[in-house]
């Protein structure tokens, strides 16, 4: 009792907060915690020094760039200018006997869910109804038809991504921040001040020392490695998902990213985001306004990074056969280790982003995490009472997040579809299937509807995707009987493709936004020359 | 019961009951059985109802005519809800709009429901209906509920419209159809050995036999209350309103698409927009006030003069009959029964009662095994749309004439104290009503939470932690994004000509 009170008063209604590390991840978070409430009364400051960006494209999601906005008028200017491009649907190749999607979630996907629920569980008993998961989505319209995901008019909410030149974001976010009040020490640190409890109390630059009240370390894990801030110590993700060691999916996974230039974007699909199976894992091929950016995900153990050149090479030639030549100079291999920690939260250091957890790059989700943990963050401390049950109860939920993401990537692999090879056969062993994803599979598999344990508050993929999951990696049985309301079933599947349809004009199609920026320009012209 | 198939219906009374059951008819069996509709010229019809519910489009479908035919030629205007003032005394809650749920609806429905929970419980949160519904929006920029192309949303909505032009119109259809029409006042009314009606006796003494007849003769329900004399079961022991005076007035420049029911003194006024008029109106209990103060309140409401307009008094017998299907005859309208206009139910219960019996007897045959699911369900279906009219006065928190005080002084039917006290236990009343119930629970919920019917207590309201409040800022974006690109009332009517 006396040691809950002693913590508690470590919660402070104001105080000093840093933030380590000046990735864009640490960047955003400093802009995110400056426009909270807990911005108005804690003083802010980042400290690191800039380092290359790992991957050339960021891509955010959108709480995240909804915040930008919030914080800066200008900031879709700033994403025409660096010609930003969206996702709002993911197509994986050859996961499964079919191509399948699992589009971004819009507010009027709600309405058709009943339906797909419904249609797919009638499928699951066995009846022959032909239908596609993807039809029921909005983002898959809007991708389908080639229209971007923004409209200052339509009333429902739409999940995108957007993805945007790293160093470009970077430098936008540095501007960004010191118009909002918050100091920057573009220092590296060189030591910390612990009090015999373990709190950090200051963080010395070579230039100064930083009093810390609360401290939130972005520094990635490779970034702060002769650093001495270590939150905890890190879980083994394969004997989380897999209880098997030689489940190497992600061990030590390699990362090589390519940016093709020369390869056009697709101008029926442009915002689509692919993640194509390959030997020995998976690239990911994300929009660009100049062309596709290729990241190519493979297990270092099985595959050499010359290897995977030469197969990332060959699969962007695939996908336009008008490139003859690559510059695959420009290719980068870094290590992709998927991990995440035990603790988040200890003492008054908060491990988040890379510090804390790096996920499998399906679907972005990472940032969605980001931004809705240090949400929760921000929330448990302004309501001024951060004990140690508080953290503990806050770690085991944000832990449950991660790991439910991790659930659904662990589902992937599973049930992928691939044969005579043992990079994909390896992880098909449904006896290691984790302890999260059982109850799903029960439900999935004997024809009941979908629900997540609605108590876990924090769940990354609804209900909804599990539907797009499993029926894209064909889980159902075989349809032997014809079922009698088919033609009800056709007319609804009809409907809501007319109200989506109808709704998508809502949006605008590449050329239409062209004509208005050319519109734009010659009227900005004309005003010039008067 | 003789279980033979119809050949030849009378339909007795020429209102807008026996036109709109006339063309049903017609149109359902087309040339298979003879129609023949008697109207007396002698006897005026009441023209009950230039309200409706959204069932009435369903009327509409099934006749297979299309709104730019029969609205422009009945002055019809849409409708998106009843708006509510002055029937709660409690601030913030003296007006509330009862609204058409639709599609649109259905993103904050959860948000709405939770809040009206919430604010139950003692917590302070928003939880006025206007606030969650795209309907009120719509309703107070007088916008069509026609969905614009970009956002192509099923909407539910109903229509106003002059019930005598309507008669006129289903006339001409109906007609058309084979329906023949005879101008004549009934004398005589002629029955069988086993209590079936055989034939009617008009004044010239003309004699006309059929096999099935259709009581749409009004208050008179010549044939089912007077001729088969089936018992009436009256509700003014909890409904107490017995009269009504109406007036038309000028439209407004801007048509509204809603009607509007504004607490008087005892009783409440309607106003209802047409495209030509005002119909405005003042159901009160005579038991309280007297036909001429009701006119003269009436005037002062509407702000018109002794002289300005004429005034029409009626008197209304609330209740009805104990079968609406009795032997070989159907009773619609007014003959059947007659609950108080406040939820615009009475061309519900006709176009509801013509539309079962047709499905029913769709070949012309019926078993007493269908009668008495007919009336299973009219009965049902009267219970529930009085119970909702019923809890409209329960719940109202005026205090300021014995009237108000009056109408909250009875015992409510079983199913509207459980409601009540679910509802104020802070408990599910969704789960209570049943779906197919006219006014689905959600209704229900916006009715209670309209008039503020919460529990109230002397302890501060607790506050809600700033994450778990529904963000009423982006719900009240939601509604305005939607509501923007419906069409202005006045242009979606002009598009109908």
């Amino acid at each position: 009792m006396i040691s809950n009170q002693k913590t508690e008063q470590q919660a402070k209604p104001n105080g000093n907060l840093a933030i380590l590390g000046l990735s864009v991840d640490a960047l955003l978070a400093a802009l995110h915690l400056k426009h909270s409430a807990l911005g108005q009364t804690w003083q802010i400051s980042v400290i690191g020094e800039l380092s290359p960006n790992k991957v050339s494209l960021t891509s955010l999601c959108k709480d995240q760039l909804d915040l930008l906005r919030e914080l800066d008028s200008q900031f879709d200017n700033f994403l025409r200018k660096t010609k930003a491009s969206y996702t709002t649907t993911n197509k994986f190749i050859g996961w499964s006997e079919q191509d399948f999607y699992i589009p971004q979630q819009s507010g009027l996907d709600i309405f058709h869910q009943p339906t797909l629920f419904e249609i797919s569980k009638l499928r699951r008993q066995g009846y022959n109804i032909a239908f596609q998961t993807e039809a029921f989505y909005f983002g898959q319209v809007l991708a389908e038809q080639g229209r971007f995901p923004l409209s200052e008019k339509f009333p429902f909410d739409l999940d995108y991504h957007c993805h945007i030149d790293s160093k470009k974001l970077q430098h936008y976010l540095l501007t960004l921040l010191t118009g909002h009040n918050i100091t920057l020490y573009k220092e590296q640190p060189i030591a910390v001040n612990n009090d015999d409890k373990g709190n950090v109390t200051a963080i010395k630059t070579p230039s100064c020392t930083i009093n810390i009240d609360l401290l939130i370390n972005l520094n990635s894990k490779t970034e702060h490695s002769n650093f001495s801030i270590e939150t905890s110590a890190q879980i083994k993700l394969n004997n989380i998902r897999t209880n098997n060691a030689k489940l190497v999916i992600a061990t030590k996974h390699q990362h090589v990213h390519h940016d093709s230039e020369q390869v056009s974007a697709n101008q029926n699909s442009p915002h689509q985001t692919s993640v194509i199976a390959l030997s020995n894992g998976y690239a990911i091929k994300t929009p660009s306004e100049e062309g596709f950016v290729f990241h190519y995900y493979f297990n270092d153990s099985r595959l050499s990074k010359v290897q995977a050149e030469t197969e990332l090479t060959a699969l962007i030639k695939t996908h336009n056969s008008a490139v003859n030549t690559l510059e695959v100079s420009a290719a980068v291999c870094c290590p992709h280790e998927v991990y995440i920690s035990q603790t988040m939260w200890k003492n008054n250091v908060i491990a988040l982003g890379d510090s804390y957890s790096q996920l499998e790059p399906l679907n972005h989700c990472q940032n969605y995490l980001s931004f809705h943990t240090l949400t929760k963050i921000i929330e448990v401390i302004d309501a001024n009472a951060v004990s140690e049950e508080v953290k503990k109860q806050f770690n085991q939920v944000i832990q449950f997040a991660y790991l439910d993401a991790l659930t659904f990537y662990n589902a992937l692999y599973l049930f992928n579809g691939k044969q005579g090879n043992d990079y994909w056969n390896t992880p098909q062993d449904q006896s290691l299937a984790p302890q999260l994803l059982l109850p799903v599979i029960q439900q999935w598999f004997s024809g009941q509807d979908i629900q997540l344990d609605a108590r876990k508050v924090f769940h990354v993929y609804h209900e909804v995707t599990w539907y797009s999951l499993f029926s894209g990696l064909n889980l159902s049985p075989p349809a032997h009987k014809n079922y009698e309301n088919i033609e009800q079933i056709n007319d609804d599947i009809a409907q809501i493709s007319a109200l989506m349809a109808g709704c998508a004009l809502n949006f605008p199609t590449a050329a239409a936004l062209i004509n208005t920026l050319v519109t734009d320009a010659k009227s900005s012209l004309g005003n010039n020359d008067e | 019961m003789n279980s033979s198939k119809i050949k030849k219906i009378v339909i007795v009374g020429g209102g807008t009951a026996g036109w709109m059951c006339a063309s049903l008819m017609a149109k359902q069996w087309q040339q298979q059985v003879e129609i023949i509709l008697i109207e007396s010229d002698s006897i005026g019809t009441i023209g009950v109802g230039e309200g409706t519910t959204p069932t009435i489009k369903h009327f509409f479908e099934r006749l297979n005519i299309s709104e730019q035919e029969w609205m422009p030629q009945c002055s019809a205007t849409y409708k998106t809800g009843i708006q509510f003032d002055g029937w709660s005394s409690i601030e913030n809650y003296e007006s509330y709009f009862h609204p058409f749920y639709s599609p649109l609806d259905n993103t904050y429905q959860h948000e709405f429901k939770q809040n009206c929970f919430l604010k139950r419980k003692g917590i302070d949160v928003q939880a006025h209906p206007d606030k969650f519904i795209v309907a009120a929006e719509l309703g107070k920029h007088h916008k069509a509920p026609i969905s614009p192309e970009n956002l192509p949303f099923k909407m539910t909505y109903a229509y106003h419209f002059d019930a005598g032009l309507l008669a006129k119109f289903l006339k001409t259809k109906a007609q058309a159809w084979g329906v023949k029409h005879l101008i004549g006042t009934i004398e005589q009314v002629g029955k069988t050995t086993d209590n079936n009606l055989s034939h009617v006796i008009l004044a010239g003494g003309e004699k006309i036999n059929a096999d099935f007849f259709v009581d749409c003769s009004g208050f008179t329900s010549l044939l089912l209350g007077k001729t088969l004399e089936v018992p009436y079961l009256s509700f003014s022991d909890t409904l107490l309103n017995d009269a009504a005076v109406t007036i038309r007035t000028t439209i407004s420049e801007s048509i509204p698409c809603v009607t509007t029911s504004t607490a008087l003194s005892c009783g409440w006024a309607w106003q209802i927009p047409l495209t030509n008029r005002f119909g405005n109106g003042y159901v009160y209990s005579s038991k309280h006030i007297s036909d001429a103060d009701a006119e003269k309140e009436l005037r002062a409401h509407l702000g018109l003069a002794a002289d300005e307009g004429e005034a029409n008094h009626l008197k209304m017998r609330v209740g009805r009959f104990s079968k609406g299907w009795q032997n070989n005859c159907l009773a619609i309208g007014l003959a059947q029964g007659f609950i108080e206009p406040l939820e615009a139910t009475a061309l519900h219960f006709v176009s509801q009662s013509i539309i079962d019996f047709v499905d029913l007897a769709d070949s012309l045959v019926f078993q007493t095994a269908d009668i008495e699911a007919y009336n299973k369900k009219l009965t049902t279906r009267y219970n529930a749309v009085k119970d909702y009219i019923e809890l409209h006065y329960l719940t109202n928190s005026r205090n300021d004439t014995p009237y108000w005080q009056a109408t909250r002084s009875h015992k409510p039917s079983a199913a509207v104290i459980n409601i009540l006290q679910t509802w104020y236990a802070g408990e599910d009343i969704f789960e209570q009503i049943n779906a197919s119930h006219l006014f689905e629970a959600i209704s229900w919920q916006a009715m209670l939470a309209g008039v503020g019917a919460f529990p109230t207590s002397d302890k501060k309201p607790e506050v809600l932690p700033p994450n778990l409040k529904v963000d009423m800022d982006k719900l009240k974006r939601y509604i305005d994004k939607t509501c923007q690109y419906f069409p202005h009332h006045n242009q979606a009517l002009s598009e109908l000509k």
